[in-house]
């Protein structure tokens, strides 16, 4: 029984890295921040960045 | 500098499938870091933020309050409404809810990119971008 969930454990944890290329989306609250760009754009550019 | 035109390169070039999203995180210790965060801000509400945003990168190292007057001017900016602008609790406000939310996700270095929530830290070069854009392409559905 418990070899039964370790596999469907790790078959999940496979799938996950699969579908999300190995790494986690974080999800970022834009507020108001200055923005460029159509908001139905596919792809979403977020920088943290500092002038000096 | 470097950073900012190849992110504007990327920009025209996928021009209709990106868009860019910008959170200022100053050094919390550097009074002019902070204050340039304040100007591009500032000159937002002037509805010129990515002009003072290239003004900045492009006059690296001119961050004294006399410089980013000189910047206001020249952008045609209101001076009056553009230093009151830089002393709004809403710009500090917005600047320390950028610092949480760096905290929350592990920024600790600028600058650093999340393309569609997958996280980047420093510089990315054209090449680089060109194929993360590609790869998100690709997921993207038609």
């Amino acid at each position: 029984m418990k070899r039964n969930w370790a596999v469907i454990v790790v078959a999940f944890l496979l799938i996950s890295c699969a579908t999300s290329g190995g790494q986690q989306r974080a999800i970022i609250p834009l507020d108001d921040s200055p923005k460029m760009g159509s908001a139905n754009a596919p792809i979403t550019i977020v920088e943290f960045l500092d002038y000096t | 500098m470097a950073v900012s035109s190849t992110v504007k390169k990327i920009m025209q070039e996928y021009d209709g499938k990106l868009r860019l999203v910008m959170k200022e995180v100053p050094y919390r210790q550097r009074q002019y870091s902070i204050n340039s965060a304040l100007a591009a801000l500032a000159a937002g509400d002037q509805g010129k933020y990515w002009e003072m945003h290239y003004l900045l990168f492009d006059r690296w190292q001119q961050f004294g309050e006399e410089s980013l007057m000189i910047n206001a001017r020249e952008l045609g900016l209101d001076p009056e409404r553009f230093k009151q602008s830089m002393n709004s609790k809403k710009h500090a406000d917005a600047i320390e809810r950028n610092f949480k939310l760096a905290e929350e996700l592990h920024v600790f270095t600028t600058p650093t990119f999340f393309i569609n929530g997958k996280k980047y830290n420093g510089e990315l070069t054209y090449r680089e971008f060109k194929k993360i854009i590609e790869q998100e392409l690709s997921h993207a559905k038609p």
